[in-house]
């Protein structure tokens, strides 16, 4: 049935593509801004699993996913960086110099690994081998069952995260209201570097998930930080919730329309629905959530 | 006179081209409860933020005697400053208990007995620990924001206008909590603009009158006039 | 002559001569190329500079201008006289198309909304193929032709382009005269205030982003004119992260440094040669060194700018004839009601006022004063009630319309931008509200000649209140809202502002003054009112309100 195998296809994709999403709100949550280096921190996974990949010994076929803390850990100092280069020197300015601080360094992480690699698409390992399953007669493929899983897993530990140690409530509670959170004591900057590393360590995995399939090349970066942009416009700014939401929507519509259309008209579509959108409700679809400006 | 926790020397704060304080000297000393009585706009709410060092301000602010004037905010709470802040400010999103727990800085079994503490001070939030913020009352929030400053066992507390738009009833359960306060030692110094309030609880009452100290005294009642 | 403008002709008379006798054919083409980019950045500054605004469409306009002269230049061979006006139009039309929704988005949505447009004309253009060539796109795009005279690529081109590029700083100049650059300023950095100085922010943003698309196409054209070739790169992202970061780099205001900037990056290529691929890292350093060490580009910091006031002549203080009201019958406020949440900040309220009152408003925090001011002047719509102003229903009016109206206010922090001048204040308000700029008369009654070079930023305390006060009445209104006009002030500062008060009154003007401090409102109001939890508990003279024991219980708590 085709309507399932859009819907299983949509899953996986829309499981990554959550990653990205839920990494990109970490990181607005913390700065209000939005960085433009996101979609950067999903290539840099991918291409950070491609070369881990290389140094483990090949022709034993090396399970992808246990490139996994490789990835998220050189991720997450990537993204360390990130909020060192973009975010630090210029966090007493108004929040949209965040927005240019990003793009510049958004470029320098494209173009550096694009001299590194090269600018031809890669592909990463297969997380847990090649090969299908017949699911209520469509076939869902090992892939994208692993890809739903790791996804899982990661969201999972992020939500247990958040509300139940005092790291979360503490992320929490930045988001909230700021002022009042470095009023009780807690450090702003430490939390906001936190976010970026983890933010982008999340942006990674997605990356590894999403090479294997998809292939990645240092100029996808784009794209991807446009898909979680909208994601997040649509699920509403600065929700997690919201953010998975958004993820899931464009995925569906994605595979969706180019299954049974063509790629460039589901891309396409998804700008003129987001643009419908933000004439239609210029506040966002659900709203921003309640926040206490310092 | 017991120990000064709490020194100023000489505060100003200039705002947006408003001064708002000018040149406030005052002690707070542990153990007691401070009133400074003044009208809206008096400046009582910028002399919190400039010992919190969320408003640029000239002159000397001194915790337990240390210099505290060039620290970040969020040092000198660390250092012992508590600010419970007009309009409470509770972060609407987190539960009653977390937004106790996440103003605690201690480990996990401290806090945990911290917060059994607040509770037993706060009957009205133990009965409703896991309810978000924002679904509380004016009172129930205020004490949510009082047992907030209380997890980090602070020197000094910082009220801004506790009683501020709640019913007399709940207002007087309130004093009750206040006062309790100072067990520890701690020095209390309340923000007010309601003297039916705030002086039957005061040690001292001192006088803010458009940005500047009109008289410090123990006896209230002679500043009646004044506020008119 | 300044010192920028004496730098700029003599670089400007070096380039030329570095064209003419010393450059290659290769060097003449980067310069062409830097001309064209010129003009790109000269739109883009109208937008992201003096508008503020995160617009993340300059490389869409930039293209669709491309290929509009690309399509019909080599597939019907069009004419320059025909394309190039066609590609500008083409270009402002597709911004004021959207415009109506984009512009009023916020920031983050603004960015994302200009983004969206952009990916989706890339799209069109690639895989449009049969009108847009596709991936590839349409060579033969033939060269200008004006005449029948052809434009050979090298020196004629070159100087033709930056013949176009003069045309363009001289139309940006007059776009921006007038107390046009204080304007956008005010709008940017008091952005609250901005409708009371009579200054629709609306207007003034839909204009900055038509030029900027007008300029972008403008360039996008001459681009393919020069390369020959319309292809999807013209349209891509890195058209606009170029324009970024000449603006970034060379300065977001100011014509030189859109010069600068253009210049710098066309030829870093060429410098950077060496770097290889890690070139475009080098661009990317570049604008992030720029963004933290020079945010206002390299010009401010290299020629820091002081610009000479217009030193006026010293004009003996003559008394003011003042201009004679017209009968203006006041403000008829009946039945606001507004609700924020589950509070009601306005409860019913009825008031009336007009000509020669001084009404008092005082009341408790959260009484609603606030509230009642921003309703009364536009700023907050009401959820139901009717404001009439001199016999006209303002209820749904912008708050910029109001204020030209006559009715303005001031805030209760002074909203005046630190980079502009007294005088600049006083002539901006005058001219958004249609009259003439003439400060000198209300310098005069606030007593702030000595002031009227000084920037605002340097201004002390009492004094800006006083320049805040000064910008509402220099447009004559015939009702002033003074919101807390002496907090923070000495008594001496106070005497003053009240007495400033009592003498606008007696000319002829209406004032309501919100402020806490009732030794300051009771012996200059006519009226006192005094509100609490939206509604008005007392209506009268001063001393009957303060005896009124709801108010004293109100607004002194327990203390009577």
């Amino acid at each position: 049935m085709i309507l399932i195998q859009i819907a299983l296809n949509a899953l996986a994709l829309g499981a990554a593509y959550a990653l990205v999403a839920i990494g990109f709100v970490l990181v607005l949550n913390a700065t209000t801004a939005v960085n433009f280096a996101h979609g950067e921190g999903v290539v840099a996974g991918g291409f950070a699993a491609v070369a881990l990949a290389v140094i483990l010994p090949p022709g034993i076929g090396i399970p992808g996913f246990l490139l996994l803390p490789g990835v998220l850990v050189a991720t997450a100092i990537l993204g360390l960086l990130i909020g060192a280069l973009a975010y630090l020197p210029i966090r007493n300015r108004p929040p949209v110099t965040v927005f240019v601080t990003t793009i510049a360094v958004g470029i320098i992480i494209a173009n550096g690994l694009n001299a590194t690699f090269g600018a031809a698409p890669r592909t990463a390992p297969p997380l847990i081998g090649v090969g299908s399953i017949e699911f209520l007669g469509a076939s869902i493929s090992r892939q994208s069952l692993a890809i739903i899983a790791i996804a899982g897993a990661l969201i999972t530990g992020l939500a247990l995260l958040l509300q139940r140690t005092q790291l979360g409530r503490q992320f929490r509670a930045c988001a909230q209201d700021p002022e009042m959170a470095r009023a009780l004591g807690i450090r702003l900057t430490r939390i906001t570097m936190i976010s970026f590393a983890l933010g982008t360590a999340f942006a990674g995995a997605a990356g590894l998930l999403l090479a294997h399939q998809f292939f990645i090349s240092p100029s996808d970066g784009g794209i991807l930080i446009l898909k979680a942009y909208i994601a997040v416009v649509i699920g509403g700014w600065g929700s997690l919730r919201g953010a998975t939401a958004g993820a899931m929507l464009i995925a569906i519509f994605e595979v969706g329309v180019a299954t049974l259309w063509s790629q460039p008209l589901a891309e396409g579509l998804l700008y003129v629905a987001v643009l419908l959108v933000l004439f239609v409700r210029p506040q966002g679809m659900f709203g921003e959530p309640q926040q206490v400006r310092a | 006179m017991g120990v000064a926790a709490l020194e100023l020397h000489g505060l100003s704060v200039t705002h947006g081209g408003v001064t708002a304080l000018h040149d406030v000297s005052l002690a707070a000393t542990a153990g007691e409860i401070t009133v400074l009585l003044g009208a809206n706009g008096a400046g009582k709410s910028s002399l919190f933020r400039a010992i919190m060092g969320l408003a640029t301000s000239l002159g000397g602010v001194l915790l337990d005697g240390h210099d505290i004037s060039r620290r970040a905010t969020e040092d000198r709470v660390r250092a012992g400053l508590a600010w419970v802040p007009e309009g409470r400010r509770v972060f609407p999103g987190l539960t009653v208990a977390e937004n106790l727990l996440v103003s605690s800085r201690a480990g996990h079994h401290a806090r945990t007995q911290k917060l059994g503490e607040v509770f037993a001070l706060f009957p009205q939030l133990a009965a409703r620990p896991a309810d978000r913020a924002w679904q509380l009352s004016g009172g129930q929030q205020q004490m949510l924001a009082i047992g907030r400053a209380m997890m980090a066992d602070p020197r000094v507390y910082l009220l801004d206008e506790p009683s501020l738009g709640l019913a007399p009833a709940i207002a007087d359960t309130l004093a009750g909590a206040l006062r309790k306060l100072t067990s520890g030692g701690a020095a209390v110094l309340i923000g007010e603009q309601n003297a039916g309030f705030a002086e039957p609880l005061a040690d001292r009452t001192i006088l803010l009158r458009n940005g500047r100290l009109v008289a410090t005294t123990a006896d209230p009642a002679g500043d009646q006039g004044q506020l008119t | 002559m300044n010192l920028r403008t004496t730098l700029a002709l003599i670089g400007g008379g070096a380039l030329l001569v570095y064209a003419l006798f010393f450059a290659s054919s290769y060097d003449q083409r980067i310069l062409t190329l830097s001309g064209i980019y010129v003009i790109l950045v000269l739109g883009y500054q109208f937008i992201f500079g003096h508008a503020g605004a995160l617009s993340l469409a300059q490389g869409a306009f930039f293209g669709i201008g491309a290929y509009t002269t690309g399509i019909l230049g080599s597939q019907y061979g069009t004419g320059f006289l025909i394309t190039f006006p066609l590609s500008i139009a083409v270009a402002a039309a597709l911004a004021a198309l959207v415009s109506l929704p984009v512009l009023r988005l916020k920031t983050h949505y603004f960015a994302l909304a200009t983004l969206a447009l952009s990916q989706l004309l890339l799209l069109i253009a690639v895989n449009w193929e049969a009108v847009t060539g596709g991936a590839n796109g349409l060579p033969g795009v033939p060269p200008i032709t004006i005449f029948g005279a052809t434009l050979t690529r090298g020196l004629p081109l070159l100087l033709f382009v930056w013949a176009i590029v003069g045309i363009a700083i001289l139309l940006a100049h007059w776009q921006l005269r007038g107390g046009r650059i204080a304007a956008f300023t005010i709008m940017r950095e008091t952005p609250l205030a901005a409708p009371a100085f009579g200054i629709d922010p609306g207007l003034l943003r839909l204009r900055a982003f038509l030029l900027s698309a007008a300029f972008g196409g403008a360039a996008g054209a001459l681009f393919v004119h020069t390369n020959r070739v319309v292809s999807p790169e013209t349209l891509g992202f890195g058209v606009m992260i170029t324009c970024l970061t000449m603006t970034v780099v060379g300065g977001r205001f100011g014509l030189l440094g859109a010069v600068i900037g253009a210049l710098l990056l066309t030829h870093l290529p060429e410098w950077f040669r060496g770097l290889d691929e890690y070139y475009l890292v080098a661009v990317g350093v570049l604008l992030l060194a720029a963004v933290v060490f020079a945010p206002n580009g390299i010009v401010a910091l290299v020629l820091p700018d002081h610009p000479q006031p217009k030193r006026s002549p010293v004009r003996a203080t003559r008394l003011t004839a003042t201009p004679a009201l017209v009968q203006n019958t006041g403000v008829d406020a009946r039945g606001l009601e507004k609700s924020y949440g589950g509070v009601r900040a306005l409860d019913g309220v009825d008031l009336s006022f007009g000509p020669g009152d001084i009404v008092g408003v005082i009341g408790p925090n959260g009484a609603g004063k606030t509230t009642l001011a921003n309703a009364l002047t536009g700023l907050t719509p009401l959820d139901r009630g009717r404001v009439t102003f001199n016999g006209r229903d303002i209820t749904s009016a912008p708050p910029h319309a109001i204020a030209r109206a006559g009715l303005t206010r001031t805030f209760q922090t002074p909203q005046l931008p630190d980079a502009l001048t007294v005088r600049q204040v006083i002539e901006t308000a005058q001219i958004a509200n249609g009259q003439a700029p003439d400060a000198d008369d209300a310098l005069n009654r606030l007593g702030l000649n000595a002031e009227a070079e000084t920037a605002c930023g340097t201004l002390p305390h009492g004094l800006r209140r006083r320049v805040e006060m000064c910008r509402a009445i220099a447009i004559h209104p015939a009702v002033l809202v003074l919101d807390e006009p002496a907090a923070g002030l000495s008594p001496e500062e106070q005497a003053g502002i009240g007495d400033i008060c009592k003498t606008l009154a007696a000319s002829g003007m209406g004032i309501l003054l919100i402020d806490h401090n009732i030794d300051f409102l009771a012996p200059r109001a006519t009226r006192l009112i005094c509100m609490e939890a939206g509604r008005i508990i007392a209506d009268g003279p001063p001393t009957q309100t303060l005896s009124n024991p709801a108010v004293r219980r109100a607004y002194f708590g327990v203390i009577a």
